[in-house]
Parts: structure tokens; C-alpha cells; sequence
């Protein structure tokens, strides 16, 4: 299994499972740094100190100055066994030296000299927000029963959250069960704290019986060889049985036009009869009398449909299938009708900009809780380069996609509200090589129609991925995620340029995304980095 | 009308009911519509009521596992059962347990 380290040049792929700081040189950064009086920033990497901090957290470490050392605190120090930094939480003081302990972990790292503690952690952040638990009072509480083995914050909370609640007023009867909307499930709150597996996106087909001009997989409805490399429904069972025995709660079906394939009604009450809460991604157009007895009687958690354009020349100007608008209003109108709870989104294309805000009126008349759209359109899943140019020609400019952002209102008062969070200056000072600073591969996975295994639906890279016709998913799950998400660039643009970008929050820019724009995993991509500085300017401005 | 327990029937799990065990706990999946009041509901079972499911295998009745577990918890019998009937009829009349058994 050293697929990924046998990847191209520049990238490289290390040791996971320490929270130590990445970088051969930081250990000398970090020192020089911390000697100056100054604190120190860095984005953290593993799940040793999790829940406190997790994988891609940004935390500040504070000299240590003339402060004493006291159990609780979660410092820097180096590890005694190999003489690299990492941050674990001090549990005892012993005589001129320090016990220190991963949270997550069961034994502690052993006697670290108090002089090879390079200061405390003062923050952590997560997506831009500050976490408050455990740095203060609760850290010695933490220290306390941790050294004692006995930190298991999330099982007790989780507990109490379990038994049972008297409904209403106190003296009326209680209730035995606790019926809850997925959101609230606390499991999810147990789950957050450790990488584990909540929920997969399956490509069932790469067929569609549309032809847009700006999707990513959308082989030809007849393609007699695709379909014959789709998974069959015992191939897609094994895997889902494993899925499920991993933890999957939730899955997600699309394609192509996952109403294709013949034995939809097979492998949709195959997967829901595991106990997956299934949605499913569909343009309507193939919607059945019995497609709608089918969701009526086993319900998808929701149905997404994508809406191109709501005149027939724009709606069929992307399809390029003409009768497909008529038939998308008549499965559109079917599911409304049968009271299925339908969801409605779209993309801004150079062929419909001009009808988006009826599109969007169109769309939000049927749903209210929910419309989005996307402005960014994906490159082809097999980089054929003929349909990407089709794509290339279908996306708007960045000035575009900004104007469009702004006349959301919404939207645009999300992006204000975080401004000072979506400019952050201080990645300017990010040293990490790590290509993946993302969610993928951490709770969810993606699989597509012939077995191949990712990492999130766009990372199709062949030293990210696995078929899952030759190796079981608890490999790829176990074994493949960890390496991919330790590969490294050494690439200079990449470190210099994207790395330490205070826009990153603003950009389009991931691995997965490079790699389909430029063949490589660690190249810059012009565009996204227009669509940033353009955002930038429009946040500045206001 | 509330459905009625009679203590002496046998009661299963539903078939349309899936149970998972994730992280330790016992999650109820409904997979047919009409049994959330949401299409996105979902169950949990506390501690006693997870032992009341586990025992609920179509061969004992409610009496016999309110008996069973009046002895596993040194309990007053007559608390446990009125435990058993209140945590079965609320799951009758979701439809997460229907009569039957004996099988």
C-alpha cells in the first residue's frame, strides 16, 4: 500500500496520528519565535488532544516567559522520542519535569524536562471561531481524571443527554422514547469528536439521459460500456454493508440520473433497508407514477433537484435534449404534488445568468426553506478535455460571480459578517505543506459507479483513490484516507503563493480542484485566484 | 385511542423499523413513512428502555420480561412493569414494535 508514496514528484507522504507541527524547520521556527517574547501560530495536524483541538485547528502558543507550569495546561514541548514538537496536555509535574498526555490517547508520552516546554496554548481556533473548552479551569479537571485514565467527556454528556426526559410539566407522565430530527441527534455531538464515518455520496451511474454543457459526469444515457461497469446491486450491497458496520447513518444518491438505472427501486430499498437515511439527486425528468409510490412509502430523506433554466430555449440550451424541459415541469410538478419534500437549487451558467432571478423566484415559490445556487462549476470527473472546454465556456467571469454573491442578499451578509474571518493575515505565516486542510475523507467519502473510492467527490487523483472491486472499504477507509491525508507538496508556488494566501477563506482553491484544473494536486489555478482577489475587493469595499 | 399492552402478548420489533448500534448506542431508523412525525426522525432508547428492546424477542410477553428484569435490577416489580408498559405503548403506537412473535 505505498500508492501515495509512490505519488509524483513533490509530494510526500508522512507519519500521521501525533499532533505534531508539520515542517522539517519548525522546530527552529518555533524556538526562535517564542524566544523573541512573541506568540506563535500554526495549524494543528492529528486527533490526539481531540476534542479540545482537532485535525486543522489553528491554535496560538504563548511563551512560556517566567510562568509556571501547572497540571491542565496544554502546551508545546518536545517529544522526547523523536525530538519533534507536539501539543498534549500537561497532567503532572514531577520534580524539575513534566508528565504530558494526549487526551485521546491512552498513555502518556512519558518525562519531558520542564526546560523542553516551549509555551502554552493560549487559543484554539475552528473555522475562525475561538474554542473555549478546556484551556481554563476544566483543564486541570481534565488533567486530573486524564491522568487517572478516566477523561471521557463526550460518553458522560452523551448519557445524560439519553435518559430519559419527562415530557411537559413535571408530574405528567414521562416518556420512553426520544424521537429526534437527525440534527439534534447527540450521537453527532459523540461523533464530532472522533474521525469516523457518518455518511457517503454514491454515484450510482455516470449516465444521464440530459447532456449539459457544464457537468462533470454525464456519459451518454445509452453508453452500453459504462453501464456495464457500473457496481451491480450485490457489489453495491457489500459495500454498504461495510459502510454501515463503519457507522454511515446517512447516504447520498446521484449520478448521472440516478433514476437510470433499471434497478433503482432495488438498490434504493436495499440501502434503506440497512437503516441508511437516504437522499437522492435527480433532474426529474424520469419521475414515475412509480418513482413518486416508491417515496411516498419508503421516504428519502430529501430530493434535490437541480433547475437549469425555467423557459424551455434556456432550460434546453443547457440539457441539449429537446422535450427535456417539459418533462423536468412534469416530474418537478409530480413530486410537489405528492407532498415529497423537493429541494431546488441551481448553477450560474454563461447560458442562463440572463433568467437566474427567475429562476430563483421560480425555485423559492415551491421551496421556502431552501434554494442555492452554485457559481462554480467542477471539471470533468475524467478530464476530457473536448466537455471541458463546454464547462470552461459555461463559467461566469469573477466580476460576474461577484455581482451575482451581491445581489444576494443573504448571501452577501454572510460573507460581511465574517469578513474579518474570510481575510485572515495570519496564514501569511503558515508554514504546513500538507495538501489537505479540508474536511475529506474525515466523516464522508464518495463512490462512484464502477467502485472507485475518494476521498470527497471531486479528489479523483489515482494516488487518492481506491477500486473497491479489489479491496475492501475498511482499507480505504483505514488505510488510504490516513496516507492521503498526510501527503505533502515541497512545491515553491504552491508553499509561497496558495499556502500562505490570507484570501484562502475566499478561494476556490483545494487539491482536488488543482488537480482537475491542472493535472496536479499543488498548482496554483489562475481563475480561482481571480474569483478571490474580485471577492476581496467587493468585501474591502463595503 | 392510545393502543392498550396487554401484558400477556407476545410483541416484535417492527419490520419497518431498522436498529443500529453506532457509537454504543441504539438508534431506531424508521424506514417507511408514518412513523416519525418528520421524515428526518429519528430514535434512541435510554438504558432501560435499550434493555426492555434487547428483550423483546417474540417469545417472552411483557409480564415475563418486566420479571426478568425486576430480578436484574432488584427492583419493585410492579414499578419495572408499569416501565415495560409505558416504554411499549408508546412504541405500539409509533408502530416500532408490532404484535406478533412466538415464532
Amino acid at each position: 500500500m505505498s500508492k501515495a508514496a509512490a505519488g509524483k514528484p513533490g509530494l510526500r507522504v508522512v507519519r500521521g496520528g501525533e499532533l505534531s507541527l508539520s515542517g522539517e524547520s519548525l522546530l527552529d521556527l518555533l524556538e526562535a519565535v517564542l524566544a523573541k517574547g512573541v506568540p506563535f501560530r500554526f495549524r494543528a495536524r492529528g486527533f490526539s488532544m481531540s476534542p479540545l483541538i482537532k485535525d486543522g485547528d489553528v491554535l496560538t502558543v504563548a511563551p512560556r516567559g517566567e510562568a509556571r507550569l501547572r497540571p491542565g495546561d496544554t502546551v508545546t514541548f518536545i517529544n522526547p522520542l523523536n525530538r519533534k514538537p507536539a501539543v498534549h496536555r500537561i497532567i503532572r509535574l514531577d520534580r524539575g519535569f513534566v508528565v504530558v498526555k494526549g487526551d485521546n490517547v491512552a498513555e502518556p508520552d512519558g518525562l519531558v524536562p520542564e526546560r523542553d516546554v516551549l509555551g502554552i496554548v493560549t487559543s484554539v481556533e475552528r473555522r475562525g471561531k475561538k474554542v473555549r473548552f478546556g484551556l481554563g479551569a476544566e483543564g486541570r479537571l481534565i488533567a486530573f481524571f486524564s491522568s487517572r485514565g478516566l477523561f471521557r467527556l463526550p460518553l458522560s454528556a452523551a448519557k445524560r443527554i439519553f435518559r430519559p426526559a419527562p415530557r411537559g410539566m413535571a408530574g405528567m407522565k414521562k416518556s420512553y422514547v426520544t424521537g429526534r430530527r437527525l440534527p439534534d441527534i447527540p450521537l453527532w455531538e459523540k461523533m464530532r469528536e472522533k474521525r469516523g464515518l457518518i455518511s457517503f455520496d454514491y454515484e450510482i451511474t455516470a449516465r444521464c439521459n440530459l447532456n449539459c454543457r457544464h457537468c462533470y459526469i454525464n456519459l451518454p444515457a445509452g453508453d452500453q460500456e459504462a453501464k456495464k461497469r457500473e457496481l451491480s446491486l450485490h457489489e453495491i450491497e457489500r459495500i454498504a454493508d461495510e459502510a454501515v458496520s463503519l457507522g454511515a447513518v446517512w447516504c447520498l444518491l446521484s449520478g448521472g440520473e440516478p433514476l437510470l438505472r433499471e434497478d433503482f427501486r432495488e438498490i434504493y430499498l436495499m440501502l434503506k433497508k440497512k437503516g441508511l437515511l437516504l437522499s437522492v439527486f435527480t433532474n426529474a425528468t424520469l419521475i414515475s407514477d412509480e418513482h413518486v409510490r416508491l417515496f411516498k412509502e419508503y421516504p428519502p430523506r430529501g430530493i434535490e433537484v437541480t433547475v437549469y433554466g425555467v423557459t424551455e430555449a434556456t432550460y434546453e440550451k443547457v440539457t441539449r435534449k429537446p422535450g427535456s424541459f417539459r418533462a423536468f415541469r412534469k416530474g418537478l410538478d409530480f413530486l410537489l404534488e405528492s407532498g415529497l419534500k423537493v429541494r431546488l437549487k441551481t448553477m450560474g451558467l454563461r447560458t442562463n445568468i440572463a433568467e437566474l432571478p427567475e429562476i430563483a423566484a421560480f425555485c423559492r415559490e415551491r421551496t421556502k426553506d431552501f434554494f442555492r445556487f452554485d457559481p462554480f462549476l467542477n471539471l470533468r470527473f475524467d478530464r476530457d478535455e473536448a466537455r471541458n472546454e463546454d464547462i470552461r465556456s459555461e463559467r461566469l467571469s469573477p466580476e460576474e460571480i461577484v455581482a451575482l454573491e451581491k445581489s444576494d442578499r443573504e448571501r452577501f451578509h454572510a460573507l460581511e459578517k465574517n469578513c474579518d474571518k474570510l481575510i485572515v493575515p495570519e496564514f501569511e505565516r503558515l508554514t504546513c505543506g500538507h495538501l489537505l486542510h479540508c474536511g475529506a475523507g474525515l466523516r464522508n467519502f464518495a463512490l462512484g459507479y464502477e467502485g472507485t473510492f475518494r476521498l470527497c467527490s471531486s479528489l479523483w487523483h489515482q494516488d487518492c483513490v481506491m477500486n473497491l472491486r479489489e479491496a475492501g472499504l475498511r482499507d480505504a477507509w483505514e488505510i488510504l484516507v490516513p496516507q492521503v491525508r498526510e501527503m505533502e507538496s515541497g512545491r515553491k508556488d504552491f508553499l509561497e503563493r496558495c499556502r500562505v494566501c490570507s484570501l484562502v477563506n475566499l478561494c476556490l482553491w483545494c487539491a482536488a480542484n488543482a488537480y482537475l484544473e491542472t493535472g496536479e494536486l499543488d498548482k496554483p489555478v489562475e481563475y480561482f485566484c481571480r474569483v478571490a482577489h474580485a471577492r476581496e475587493s467587493a468585501i474591502r469595499k463595503t | 385511542m392510545d393502543p392498550k399492552i396487554k401484558m400477556d402478548a407476545l410483541y416484535v420489533p417492527s419490520p419497518d423499523v431498522v436498529a443500529r448500534e453506532i457509537e454504543g448506542e441504539l438508534i431506531l431508523v424508521p424506514i417507511t413513512s408514518g412513523i416519525g412525525d418528520l421524515e428526518d426522525e429519528l430514535f434512541t432508547l435510554n438504558e432501560t428502555g435499550r434493555d426492555i428492546w434487547e428483550k423483546m424477542d417474540g417469545k417472552r410477553s411483557p409480564r415475563a420480561i418486566a420479571a426478568e428484569l425486576a430480578a436484574e435490577y432488584s427492583a419493585v416489580p410492579g414499578e419495572i412493569e408499569e416501565d415495560v408498559r409505558g416504554l411499549l405503548e408508546e412504541l405500539l403506537k409509533r408502530r416500532i414494535v408490532v404484535e406478533g412473535g412466538g415464532r
